[in-house]
C-alpha cells in the first residue's frame, strides 16, 4: 500500500542543519499492524509524520498505491488524510469547543458527507467505542480514556486504510491504555491497517511487525517477537 | 460544503474568552460605527448637494428692487417695505439680454391661510406690532358665518369704529373660542394685545415660526397701526364686505406656504399638472383668483383627497384650485401657487398688473455655467432701465454652492477621522488574532490532521474573526444610526437614510475582514507536523 524510498528529512536551523530522517526505504502492506520503536529524538515520531503526510520529506519518494504523493498539492494531500489515514495522538488532540459526537463528525465534514448522515455515523462510532451516553460532552468534561476512545472513532470516521497512532496509550493508566490496545487490535482484525509508535516494549511486542528507529535510521525491522 | 462543526468550534473559540472577545467586538463596534455614519454622512452629503443643485431654483437669478433684496426670502406677508417696487412685469423683458436666459417669471414667497378671509393676509404692510403672548391653544374648525355673528353680537360694545370700520373685532375667549367668527370682524381701535394675540395663535398652528409671528404681530398691533391698515382697507375696497366660506367640504389644513407666479414658473421648473391644469397668461389677464397645488397638498388638502375644482377661502377671496402638480420629490410638493396678479390686487390696492408691492423678478438660464455672464449682463439691463445700484441681483446658487462644499468637506474630514478610528481597531484586531492564531497552533495541526485543507483552516480562524467582527458591526450599526442622525442634524439633513448606513457598516466591517485575512492566512500556512508538535 505505502512504499518509501529513500526518505530523508532535514531542518534547517540556521546553521546547523539537523537529520531527523535518512535513507528510509519500506514498505507498509494493507492489514499490517506495526510498531514503530526507538529513543525519544529517534526520529519515530518525524516517520509517523511523513507517513501521514503531515510533514514533507526534504528528499525520497513516498508512492501510496503506486502514485507518488508528496509533490501533490495541499488540497489533494488534505484529501487523502482526510479518505484514507486515521490520526490518534498522545495528547488525544480533541477540539476542545466541540463536543464527543461533533468531534468525530468534523473529518466527515470535510470529506462534503451531509450534517444528518455525518451525525449518525458519529453516533454509531460512539456507541462502539462505547460512549454512547457522552456524546455531547465537551472533551473536558471527559477522562483521558474516554477523550482517547472519541479520538478513535474520529479516526474511524471515513474508514481509513491506515491509522496512526503517536503514542496512544502514553498519557493513560495501564487499565485504560488497555482498553485502547484492545480497541486498535480489534480494528486490526477487521483489516485496518495500523502502525503504532511507541516507546513501551510491551506495547511494541504486541505488534506483529517492529520497525526501531535510532538516530533516524531504520536500525531494525522484522517480526516483532524476534 | 456542510462546515457546521467549523462555525460552531470558531463561535465557540470567541465566546470562550469573554474579556478578550467583548474587547475585540467593542473596538470593532466602535469603528464600524464612527465609519458607517461617515461613510453614510459623506454619501449623503454628495446626495443631497447633488440633488440641491439640480434644483431649478439654483438656475435662477433673482432680481429685486435694492430695498426689497434683504427681504427676498421672506414671506410677502412679514415684509415691512410699503414703497411700490420699481420693478414691472416690463422688467422681464430683460431676458432677451442674453441666450442663455430660457425664462423669465414673477415669483413672490407667500403664504395662504384657507378658511380665513381676514386681515391676517391682507395687512401685508402692517406686520409690525409683536403679538403679546396670549395662551390660547384650542384648534378649531372653521366655523360658519353665523356663529361668528353671534360672537360678534356679544361684544359689539367694544367694536371699534375706526375708518371704514364697517366690521367689528371680537373680542375675548368667548368670541376666540368661536373660532374663525373672529376672522370676519375688522380689526379695529380697540383691540388688544392679549385678546388679539389670543386669537392670533388660535388661527395658526404651533410651530410655524414666522408666519405664526407674523399673524400674531398683526392681530396684536397697537393703534397707531391700525390707521394705516384702516386707510389701506378702504382705499383697496371702499364696500369691503366678507365673503362666506364656500359650500361643501372645507380644508382641513390651515396654512400653507406658497407663491404667486407668472406662468412661465412651472414651465422654467418643469412642473406640469397630473390634474387639472396649471394657469395661463389669460387667467393673469382675467385676475381670477386661482391656485395650483403641488402633489402631496393636493392630496391632503381635503380630508376625502380630492381638490381639483374646489373652492377655498383665504384672503377674503374664493380661490378656484385648477389644478394640482405631478410629484416632484422636492418641497414643490407642499406648496400652493397662486397667480401673481392676485399679489398685486391683494397688497397693493390698486389693480396695476404685475405692479406687486414686492417683486421679484426671476430669470433662468439652461445652464447653470451661464449664470454668471447672464448675471453679469442682467446687471447692466437693469442698471441703464433703472439707474446703477437701484436693483439687487442675486444668484442663489452660490449660496447653495458654498454650503455644498462646506458640508462636503465636514464630511471629509469627518470620514477620515472615522477611517483612522477604524484602521487602529483593524490593527488591534489583527494583532490580537496573530496571538491567538499562535496559541491555537495545536487546533490547525489537528485540523490538518483530520483532513482540513490549508484554505478550510483559513475558514476557521477566518470565521472566527467574521464573528467578532459580526458582532461589533451589528453594535456599530446601532452607534452609526445614532451618530449619523447626530451628524445629519447638525449639518442640517433631513430624514435618517438606513440604506446608507448598512452599506457603511458592510463596508467597514469589509475593511475589517480584509485586515483578518493576514493573520488567518498565517495561522493557516503553519506546516501540520509543526503545529501538532507545539504545545
Amino acid at each position: 500500500m505505502i512504499r518509501l524510498e529513500k526518505i530523508g528529512k532535514s531542518y534547517d536551523l540556521g546553521e546547523v542543519e539537523v537529520k531527523a530522517l535518512t535513507d528510509v526505504t519500506l514498505q507498509i502492506e494493507r492489514g499490517e499492524y506495526i510498531s514503530v520503536m526507538g529513543p525519544s529524538g529517534s526520529g519515530k515520531s518525524t516517520f509517523m509524520h511523513i507517513v501521514g503526510l503531515l510533514d514533507v520529506p526534504s528528499e525520497g519518494s513516498y508512492f501510496l498505491e503506486d502514485v507518488e504523493i508528496t509533490q501533490l498539492p495541499d488540497k489533494e494531500q488534505a484529501r487523502i488524510r482526510n479518505r484514507h489515514f486515521g490520526f490518534i495522538f498522545q495528547s488525544f488532540n480533541l477540539f476542545s469547543e466541540l463536543s464527543a459526537i461533533e468531534n468525530v463528525m468534523l473529518p466527515m465534514g470535510y470529506a462534503g458527507m451531509g450534517r444528518g448522515e455525518r451525525r449518525t455515523r458519529a453516533a454509531e462510532l460512539l456507541e462502539e467505542v462505547g460512549l454512547s451516553e457522552r456524546m455531547y460532552h465537551l472533551p473536558t468534561m471527559m477522562s483521558g480514556g474516554e477523550q482517547q476512545r472519541v479520538a478513535i472513532a474520529r479516526s474511524l470516521a471515513l474508514k481509513p486504510d491506515l491509522i496512526l497512532a503517536d503514542e496512544p496509550t502514553g498519557n493513560l493508566p495501564s487499565d485504560r491504555g488497555e482498553e485502547i490496545m484492545q480497541i486498535l487490535e480489534g480494528l486490526n482484525r477487521e483489516g485496518v491497517t495500523i502502525v503504532m509508535v511507541t516507546h513501551d516494549d510491551d506495547l511494541g511486542r504486541r505488534a506483529r511487525r517492529c520497525i526501531r528507529v535510532r538516530d533516524g535510521r531504520v536500525a531494525q525491522d522484522g517480526e516483532a517477537a524476534a | 460544503m456542510n462546515y457546521r462543526e467549523d462555525l460552531r468550534m470558531s463561535v465557540r473559540s470567541v465566546v470562550g474568552r469573554p474579556a478578550e472577545s467583548l474587547l475585540l467586538s467593542l473596538g470593532v463596534a466602535l469603528a464600524v460605527g464612527a465609519t458607517a455614519a461617515g461613510i453614510a454622512l459623506a454619501g449623503r452629503t454628495a446626495e443631497q448637494s447633488n440633488e440641491l443643485l439640480s434644483s431649478p431654483r439654483y438656475r435662477e437669478i433673482v432680481v429685486a428692487a435694492r430695498e426689497d433684496a434683504d427681504e427676498m426670502d421672506l414671506p410677502a406677508q412679514v415684509q415691512t417695505s410699503t414703497e411700490v417696487s420699481i420693478l414691472t412685469a416690463a422688467d422681464l423683458e430683460a431676458r432677451s439680454v442674453t441666450q442663455a436666459i430660457g425664462y423669465a417669471y414673477l415669483a413672490n414667497r407667500t403664504g395662504f391661510w384657507f378658511g380665513d378671509s381676514g386681515f391676517g393676509q391682507r395687512g401685508g404692510g402692517q406686520n409690525q406690532g409683536q403679538g403679546g403672548q396670549g395662551q390660547g391653544t384650542q384648534t378649531q374648525g372653521p366655523d360658519t358665518g353665523q356663529q361668528s355673528q353671534a360672537g360678534q353680537g356679544n361684544q359689539a360694545g367694544q367694536g371699534n369704529q375706526a375708518a371704514g370700520g364697517q366690521f367689528q373685532r371680537g373680542q375675548g375667549g368667548q368670541a376666540a373660542q368661536q373660532g374663525q367668527g373672529g376672522q370676519f370682524q375688522r380689526q379695529g381701535g380697540q383691540a388688544q394685545g392679549g385678546q388679539a394675540a389670543q386669537r392670533g395663535q388660535l388661527q395658526r398652528q404651533p410651530g410655524q415660526g414666522q408666519q405664526a409671528q407674523a399673524g400674531q404681530g398683526q392681530q396684536a398691533q397697537g393703534q397707531q397701526a391700525q390707521g394705516q391698515q384702516a386707510d389701506a382697507g378702504t382705499a383697496a375696497s371702499p364696500a369691503w364686505q366678507p365673503v362666506a366660506p364656500p359650500e361643501g367640504p372645507q380644508p382641513q389644513i390651515e396654512f400653507v406656504e406658497g407663491w404667486e407666479v407668472t406662468p412661465e414658473f412651472f414651465k422654467a421648473w418643469g412642473l406640469a399638472a397630473a390634474e387639472g391644469d396649471v394657469f395661463q397668461a389669460a387667467d393673469l389677464d382675467r385676475g381670477e383668483p386661482l391656485l395650483v397645488l403641488g402633489s402631496t397638498l393636493g392630496a391632503t388638502l381635503f380630508e376625502d383627497g380630492e381638490s381639483v375644482g374646489r373652492q377655498v377661502l383665504s384672503r377674503n377671496q374664493l380661490y378656484r384650485i385648477i389644478g394640482v402638480l405631478e410629484p416632484s420629490g422636492t418641497e414643490v410638493d407642499s406648496l400652493a401657487f397662486a397667480p401673481a396678479v392676485i399679489a398685486a390686487e391683494q397688497f397693493q390696492g390698486f389693480r396695476g398688473r404685475f405692479r406687486a408691492l414686492r417683486t421679484n423678478l426671476r430669470f433662468m438660464v439652461d445652464d447653470p455655467d451661464q449664470l454668471e455672464e447672464a448675471r453679469a449682463q442682467l446687471a447692466n439691463w437693469f442698471d441703464s432701465a433703472h439707474g446703477v445700484g437701484a436693483v439687487a441681483i442675486s444668484v442663489p446658487r452660490e449660496e447653495a454652492e458654498a454650503t455644498a462644499d462646506r458640508n462636503g468637506r465636514l464630511a471629509t474630514v469627518i470620514l477620515f477621522l472615522a477611517l483612522s478610528a477604524l484602521l487602529i481597531a483593524a490593527v488591534n484586531v489583527t494583532n490580537i488574532f496573530f496571538s491567538r492564531a499562535v496559541r491555537k497552533r495545536r487546533t490547525v495541526g489537528i485540523l490538518k490532521a483530520v483532513g482540513a485543507s490549508i484554505r478550510q483552516v483559513f475558514t476557521v480562524f477566518f470565521l472566527e474573526a467574521m464573528a467578532i467582527g459580526a458582532v461589533g458591526a451589528a453594535v456599530g450599526l446601532g452607534l452609526s444610526a445614532l451618530l449619523s442622525r447626530l451628524m445629519e442634524e447638525t449639518i442640517g439633513f433631513g430624514a435618517l437614510q438606513i440604506g446608507l448606513i448598512v452599506v457603511g457598516v458592510l463596508v467597514s466591517w469589509g475593511i475589517v475582514a480584509v485586515f483578518n485575512v493576514v493573520p488567518a492566512s498565517a495561522a493557516a500556512r503553519v506546516p501540520a507536523a509543526e503545529a501538532i508538535r507545539y504545545e
